[in-house]
């Protein structure tokens, strides 16, 4: 551990020289924030929303690669008072010229960001600490695959979601007369809710939010887990620095390793009802 | 930021103060502005966003013309509030008036720049509001009162002499990231306003209301509801899976018709299977209206952009005119000829949307008269003579991760920069990027707001060099008088004097004079940043002044990186600059 350490000063002391020289992206106007020089010693400042469904894990997670890098966690809450977070969701409430400049003045790292190829130039993010997939359920129990859910029943999902590429795509290859409709909409929630009032027969949901919206135990609350008619898509998540701070990324995407070799992260997720397949591999 | 946001905020609190004593302008002195005044101008004002209220943006002044433009020096410079520059000043009586990001509205002596009074609005954490917001346009001054369409989606009257609020009406949802680009217009006594709900759950609206007391008078929705008229053309979505379509381009008032034309955007997400609309034609969306700004009734509409499936947001001014319609069918670029007799008439004519086609329809009654292309376009694939719009199914995505070919942009063809119109010459000037693109719809998620969820790779068109472009066209004929090109994009509004120039910014940070019969240019300088605002012209004991806010950033890196332009672009250190010709010795 002391290797981390040691490694870690002197490059927190390296990005900070750079952070000075570094030409800056034209993301923000220069005159609305500043850059803030890491002098923080021996601590790492981690950014999360406390509104998301996966705070409390996000802030353990913090202080336990903290705790492996031999540094100080501080966390910092940045609440979007009045930008609603998505429930159920991973989605930050944040314009990415929000994140741009959370980066610069307030967080050395972004917790709950997405590894994606859209990413802007400015962040880099580590190794996921979730990799997350998707499950087909009804309330129906009678249903023991798609093919047996009704055609005048609509099939949910969460618009722009990878599940809801995969959905369409799915339908869109059936026989016209064989195809459901889809009821694309704007949250997890509000797919559980449209399952509950039975206005849609089944849906496809992002896995962490079955299982952290029925304590773990989906079956419980009434939902019957179907097999997906389609290959999934995972969806990973992990944490963001600026682009120029290699070296913290680096080093925190080991952490992320360690916690996965020793079997710290996986007990970790089920303890927050995140899913039982969400450990990444 | 907070901290920051309070120490700045009263430092320039007290500079307003201090400043007052210096005015040079008699502020008290500033008559009422009436509608005759808006309709029709003293020679020397910039009373409304395009310099009379049916949006022309050509100033009658011609001290400055094309054999002294060379002279042309800077009279006063005036620092802006920081953020993302668009504004649009005013000028009226001596004073003028401008809005800056951060909703900061100042008046200052249109001669020499002192500041006369500032208003300053007590907003939530930008990081709380639409980032789209923060663009503040234009402003509209009335009566006594200035108005603002606020970044958090209030209505707020101003006193034209103070800066005082007068009141205010919240229109509501600045929360759910409502909010206003363009700013209002005043037409009838009504402020008339719209808005952007491009991250919001659900469709935006226009509003009206009354200058006098801020009682909104009425509001139109764009989004059909369940069994409404259009609901059957929105796909297989349901009320509650349509998102997006506002009005946040800039309006015209008509006071010959006591019409007031907006139009309408697209939709999110971009693609129609990703926002469960396949074929659906969107009612509502990318259409142009025409409405009476007492009640807000719909006298005619028509949809210039079916099925939208590449924000094409059709939102843009366009402008009443009295002309002698005589459509060329050699015009190039031609779309369609409506079966419209020619002759005299009032028609309502420009360049809606992104796609940068030149429409032209009847003012009173929307008859269509004709529809032509500018830029390279591959969007649409025909249009009838009734004005009825065929999609091109080529450039309609059908599934993730594949890259489909579209011309122009999402960035346009042209964007909010408006156009220019010389009511004699019939000419009209049009700001255009000549780009294309392959879009490809993303198959991940995003981790903040976004709502097109698509990936673009710009690219010049085929056998094109020059990004950067403005076109003269006459709107009697249809037909290009000429084409000014260069390779870096434009990006920037444009105003015509009766001093036979043009004058526009860039993002190439250069403030240029072109000959409105040539297209030659005649004049640049190079400012500090980016020449992102409008340009505006007035008079103040005779001298001819040219004003243009600059700084930025715009939003054309990603167009000056594919245009192959090596341009030093600088951004923020906003400004105004105002230039004149040099006093002369008394």
């Amino acid at each position: 551990m002391n290797k981390f350490l040691v490694s870690l000063v002197m490059g927190l002391v390296l990005t900070s020289t750079a952070v000075q020289a570094q030409p800056l992206i034209d993301v923000v106007p220069r005159d609305l924030y500043s850059d803030q020089l890491r002098q923080n010693g021996n601590s790492i400042t981690f950014c999360y929303n406390p509104d998301g469904m996966m705070a409390e894990f996000e802030q353990e997670l913090a202080e336990t690669i903290s705790s492996v890098l031999l540094v100080e966690p501080v966390l910092v809450a940045t609440p979007n008072g009045r930008m609603p977070t998505n429930p159920l969701d991973y989605r930050l409430p944040y314009l990415p010229d929000a994140i741009f400049i959370l980066l610069a003045e307030d967080c050395d790292v972004m917790m709950g960001y997405v590894l994606s190829r859209s990413a802007p130039s400015w962040v880099l993010i580590t190794r996921p600490y979730l990799s997350t997939g998707n499950l087909l359920i009804s309330r129906n129990p009678d249903l023991k695959s798609i093919e047996d859910l009704p055609l005048d029943q609509r099939i949910g999902s969460r618009s722009l979601s990878v599940s809801d590429n995969r959905l369409q795509s799915f339908i869109a290859a059936r026989p016209a007369d064989k195809r459901w409709k889809r009821a694309t909409l704007y949250h997890n929630e509000r797919i559980l809710e449209q399952l509950n009032s039975g206005e849609i027969g089944a849906a496809v949901i992002w896995e962490p939010a079955l299982y952290f919206a029925t304590d773990g135990d989906p079956a419980a609350a009434g939902y019957n887990i179907l097999p997906l008619p389609f290959v999934d898509r995972r969806t990973d998540i992990g944490m963001a620095t600026r682009s120029n701070n290699t070296y913290l990324n680096s080093i925190l995407g080991e952490a992320i390793g360690e916690l996965i070799s020793d079997g710290t992260l996986d007990a970790m997720i089920q303890r927050y009802n995140l899913g039982p397949t969400s450990l990444p591999q | 930021m907070k901290k920051r946001t309070s120490i700045l905020l009263a430092s320039v609190a007290m500079l307003g103060m201090g400043s007052t004593a210096f005015a040079q302008v008699d502020i008290n002195a500033l008559p009422a502005v009436t509608d005759a005044i808006l309709a029709n101008p003293d020679a020397g004002d910039w009373p409304s966003y395009g310099r009379d209220i049916t949006n022309y943006r050509f100033s009658p002044l011609d001290q400055v013309n094309k054999d002294n433009v060379g002279q042309l020096t800077l009279a006063w410079a005036r620092a802006l509030e920081p953020g993302n520059l668009q504004s649009a000043p005013l000028e009226f009586g001596g004073v003028l008036f401008t809005a800056a990001p951060g909703d900061v509205v100042q008046a200052m002596d249109a001669a020499t720049g002192q500041l006369i009074w500032e208003y300053r609005r007590q907003l939530p954490d930008r990081a709380t509001l639409n980032s789209l917001g923060e663009n503040k346009r234009g402003i509209a001054l009335y009566e006594d009162k200035i108005y603002v369409a606020t970044w958090d989606n209030f209505i707020v009257a101003l006193d034209a002499k103070t800066g005082q609020v007068a009141w205010e009406s919240d229109r509501g949802g600045g929360a759910d990231l409502i909010s206003n680009t363009t700013g209002p217009i005043v037409a009838n006594g009504v402020v008339v306003a719209g808005s952007t709900c491009q991250f919001s759950e659900f469709g935006c609206y226009v509003t009206g209301h009354d200058a006098a007391t801020g009682e909104e008078l009425w509001r139109n929705n764009f989004i059909p509801k369940k069994g409404e008229e259009g609901d059957d053309t929105w796909g297989d979505s349901t009320e509650d899976q349509r998102w997006m379509t506002g009005a946040w381009g800039q309006m015209t008032y008509d006071p010959e018709l006591d019409l007031v034309y907006y139009g309408s955007t697209g939709a999110g997400p971009a693609a129609e299977f990703q926002r469960n609309t396949v074929g659906g034609t969107l009612f509502g969306s990318n259409t142009r209206f025409a409405v009476k700004p007492k009640t807000g009734e719909i006298v005619w509409r028509h949809q210039v952009l079916p099925r939208d499936n590449w924000d094409q947001e059709c939102t843009y001014e366009m402008v009443p005119v009295d002309i002698d319609s005589a459509p060329a069918a050699d015009m190039e670029g031609l779309l369609a000829l409506g079966t419209a007799a020619p002759g005299k008439k009032r028609v309502l004519t420009g360049v809606p949307c992104k796609t940068g086609v030149m429409w032209q329809f009847d003012a009173q009654t929307g008859e269509f008269i004709y529809a032509r292309d500018t830029v390279q376009q591959t969007l649409i694939e025909s249009v009838d003579n009734t004005g009825l719009v065929t999609v091109n199914e080529a450039a309609i995505p059908t599934e993730v991760d594949v890259a489909t070919p579209m011309c122009p942009t999402y960035l346009g063809g042209r964007d909010w920069s408006p156009t220019a119109f010389n009511p004699t010459s019939k000419v009209m000037f049009v700001p255009l990027t000549n780009m294309c693109a392959d879009v490809t719809v993303l198959d991940q998620e995003p981790t903040g707001l976004d709502v097109y969820n698509t990936e673009l790779t710009y690219k010049m068109p085929e056998g094109v060099t020059d990004a950067g472009r403005i076109d003269a066209i006459n709107v009697e004929t249809g037909k290009t008088l000429w084409s000014w090109t260069q390779q870096t994009p434009q990006y920037a509004s444009i105003t015509a004097t009766a001093g036979g120039l043009i004058f526009t910014g860039g993002a190439d940070r250069r403030f240029k004079a072109i000959d409105q019969e040539t297209g030659e240019l005649v004049w640049s300088v190079t400012l500090g940043s980016r020449a992102t605002g409008h340009p505006i012209s007035y008079e103040v004991d005779g001298r001819q002044y040219i004003a243009i806010p600059a700084g930025g950033p715009g939003y054309a890196t990603d167009l000056i990186t594919a245009s192959g332009s090596t341009v030093d672009v600088v951004s923020g250190s906003n400004m105004l600059y105002v230039f004149a010709l040099p006093e002369q010795k008394k």
